[in-house]
């Protein structure tokens, strides 16, 4: 692995390096396709993280290190390794001063030595190396289908961090309790508590203040705040949204960051109510995430043994895999002869092809428009799994293949990532894409527009979205689907805006 | 007993905040005692706390819009309870920007003082933070250990020097001795000394100015007494310096009354909050 870091991102570089040593005191780090992957899970494995950089985060990136071919039958063995925080950390530790010195960050990982080399090019021509000596190891990975969450929550770092505030640095756990009309943090105090000599600090907030806020059942969980001070320092340094996927107590908690060129994942077991259980009353006790997620996983995953988190080898095959919406409506199309491939992201496993037929179905009992299934398959150009890249899960791939718009559509073969799908109402929806170097762009696409269909409204595409609008924010699986060059979109903005009514 | 009041004043919270907050750094629990028109902070000179005393009191009109009191009986309309002022320090301490600010005695799993908080928001429902802080409620019967401590007999009286730059000094000291001498006379001058087998250091401050008590008994008792004599008391150093680095409140002028050998007596006043410290001397 080899790759190269310039300027401000070796800042957030190292945030990220802070973040996840307030979680473990071991930093695994695995070059993916997509991206580096950087890992940490605590001692007791109830918290895992991990950060995601995709490769435009670098200036440059590779998974492996050398480009020479190797002997006949030999494979360059992807390395994952593990390095200990207290190495780690203190190359990173005065981000101030890395600010200000450092120029450039090469990372490469040495297997003939078993060194993980982390250079710093900084001012004045002076060049830091540092050589950490690495373990081997097998790839970490939680398993944790974020998607069936029924509990959805997003927010500003700034308002979690508002919350936070509240509670003394040394409380240990909080309470989220959530229901359809409130949010409330609490702190939590184990039972040999004195409860007679310790301050209860709640604070409740109304659903308003998220930016997305959906709770499919009433819950309160329960995790540890400490661990996850980290990813929140993070999020509001960079000013990023941070999105919570939950379910019941007992069940992990996940809190993701998501952004162009990096992800993170925090997943925190939950205390298991213990009120609920049956016959022996048992003392709270944290759920490990192999626990609450056995229910989740799929039956074709096996799990490891002893191990306490699933850890699967990648096995990087890019064919149709299976994916679960978590529409309840929808009848399940897994495809379950496919090869299961988690995501170290932990987000839902994928099935393009499935995706894209139940979030169609899904379109047309919402919106009671029918179009035949067959005739949205021949008109919507083939996905070709090879273009898709780093990018497979979290964002498609559009291409633009002659539009009936009458616009201009330039660069037709230039693929845009598809950064996140809006289901608005009324059958609209509205996809904001980025095509690599110049930023987001917004499409809005009515349903025939979305699923590949020329269309001839006059509405579709063009419009920038109006102030209001219901939003689920969604995985986008890859399909095709027109879109528009900004230059075009820039055009018919200058024309009076024609607002949509939605109600 | 009922007790709920309400503030909204912002200049109130800061203010508020700042007197707790010196409380907290003086000692981790005191006694709160309300009435009708004044709250006080009371620490009461039990050999736990070392002999030292405190004395707090506050007009409540002077900080709540709303104050409702009804307290153990019609005759004792008063509520004397323990509390941690640290609690009340940290429930305080994310109110800078409150709306408004609720204080109320509760009774949840314990008696608890509930600070309740209301918070600017980004929709239209404000955030409420509520901190539930156990108090333990004191019995009628042991009223009469919080007493207001009396001005003591004092032997001189006299101004202190900017608090800032007592606390630089004793903080210096305080590396080199546990105790300090603290001496003042009736000519405006002060000294603080300390003295091991090593080395000894003084430090003198001059025209500080002697505030004069009107017709108090003791002060005809010290007008024969030669201006330039010193009274002493030795405390224990890192008692003073609690005192003096704990202030956060900026009181325009500190009183600082001293009974020869026996005991200092401070006097902080600062608008509608009075202070009084006391500090034995040590044996």
């Amino acid at each position: 692995m080899k790759c190269v870091l310039a300027g401000s991102n070796v800042k957030a570089f190292g945030k990220a390096i802070h973040a996840l040593s307030r979680v473990g005191e071991d930093l695994w780090l695995d070059p993916l396709e997509k991206g580096l992957a950087v890992r940490s899970v605590n001692s007791s494995r109830s918290a895992y993280a991990c950060f995601l950089f995709s490769p435009l985060f670098f200036q440059h990136y590779s998974k492996v290190t050398t480009q020479q071919p190797l002997d006949e039958g030999d494979v360059e063995p992807v390395l994952k390794c593990k390095l200990t925080m207290k190495s780690v950390l203190p190359i990173f530790r005065c981000l101030a001063t890395i600010e200000r010195n450092v120029e450039r960050c090469k990372i490469f990982i040495n297997f003939r030595d078993s060194h993980v080399v982390f250079q710093f090019s900084c001012r004045h021509g002076i060049t830091k190396t540092h050589n950490l000596g690495f373990q081997e190891c097998e790839s970490l990975q939680a398993v944790f289908p974020r998607d069936m969450c029924p509990n959805v929550l997003k927010a500003q770092a700034r308002l979690l961090g508002d919350v936070v505030m509240h509670f003394p640095v040394w409380q240990e756990e909080i309470t989220l309790a959530v229901t359809p009309v409130k949010v409330s943090f609490r702190n939590y105090f184990e039972e040999e508590t004195d409860l007679t000599k310790v301050m209860h600090t709640e604070i409740s907030l109304n659903p308003d203040e998220f930016d997305y806020f959906q709770v499919g059942v009433d819950s309160e969980i329960t995790f540890c705040l400490k661990e996850l001070r980290g990813l929140l320092s993070f999020a509001e340094s960079t000013g990023l949204a941070v999105s919570i996927h939950f379910g019941t107590s007992g069940k992990p908690v996940a809190f993701s960051i998501d952004d162009m060129v990096l992800e993170a994942n925090f997943v925190l077991a939950t205390l298991i109510d213990t009120e609920s259980q049956a016959a022996s009353p048992k003392r709270p006790h944290r759920g490990t995430l192999l626990q609450s997620l056995a229910v989740m996983t799929q039956p074709t995953v096996p799990l490891a043994g002893e191990m306490e988190l699933a850890e699967l080898a990648r096995t990087g095959h890019e064919g149709s895999i299976a994916m679960e919406t978590s529409i309840p409506e929808l009848p399940q199309a897994l495809d379950r002869e496919a090869e299961l491939v988690i995501s170290s992201q932990g987000s839902a496993i994928f099935n393009g092809k499935a995706a894209r037929e139940s979030v169609i179905a899904c379109h047309w009992s919402e919106y009671g428009v029918g179009v035949h299934m067959d005739q949205i398959q021949e008109e919507a150009v083939g996905v070709v799994p090879a273009t898709i890249g780093h990018n497979k899960v979290r964002t498609g791939c559009f291409y633009n293949h002659g539009s009936s718009h009458g616009d201009t559509i330039k660069q037709q073969d230039h693929p845009y990532f598809v950064n996140q799908v809006q289901l608005l109402r009324r059958g609209w929806t509205k996809v904001l894409c980025w095509n690599g170097v110049r930023g987001i762009q917004v499409s809005r696409l009515c349903l025939k527009g979305f699923s590949g269909v020329p269309c001839s409204s006059t509405h579709c595409c063009w419009r920038s979205p109006p102030s209001s609008v219901e939003r689920m924010p969604w995985c986008c699986p890859a399909w095709c689907v027109p879109v528009t060059t900004r230059r075009s979109w820039r055009k018919e903005r200058r024309s009076p805006a024609r607002t949509l009514s939605l109600s | 007993m009922r007790f709920r009041a309400k503030m909204i004043d912002i200049g109130c919270f800061n203010h508020f905040t700042r007197v707790v907050n010196t409380i907290s750094k003086l000692t981790k629990t005191c006694t709160l005692r309300l009435t009708t028109d004044k709250l006080y902070f009371i620490l009461s000179d039990k050999v736990a706390n070392g002999g030292v005393s405190m004395w707090c009191e506050l007009s409540q009109g002077n900080f709540f819009d709303e104050f409702q009191l009804e307290g153990v009986s019609t005759e004792h309309n008063e509520i004397y309870m323990d509390l941690a002022a640290e609690n009340l320090s940290r429930a305080l301490k994310t109110a800078h920007n409150a709306k408004s600010l609720k204080i109320k005695l509760t009774n949840k799993h314990c008696p608890c003082i509930t600070v309740a908080v209301e918070l600017p928001s980004l929709s239209r429902v404000s955030r409420v933070v509520t901190h539930d802080i156990p108090v333990g409620v004191i019995p009628r019967k042991l009223w009469n250990d919080f007493k207001e401590p009396s001005v003591p007999d004092f032997d001189v009286s006299i101004y202190l020097p900017p608090l800032k730059t007592m606390k630089n000094v004793v903080e210096r000291m305080k590396n080199l001795s546990n105790f300090l001498v603290l001496e003042a006379n009736l000519n405006g001058e002060m000294n603080l000394k300390i003295e091991t087998d090593l080395v000894s250091v003084t430090t003198h401050f001059k025209d500080l100015g002697n505030p004069s008590w009107g017709d108090n008994g003791s002060q005809d008792s010290t007008q024969d007494r030669d201006p330039e004599t010193m009274m002493d008391v030795k405390v224990d150093i890192r008692k003073l310096l609690q005192f003096l680095a704990g202030q956060q409140v900026n009181p325009s002028k500190v009183i600082c009354n001293i009974v020869n050998k026996r005991i200092v007596h401070f006097i902080l006043l600062h608008e509608d909050v009075s202070l009084q410290y006391f500090i034995p001397a040590h044996e």
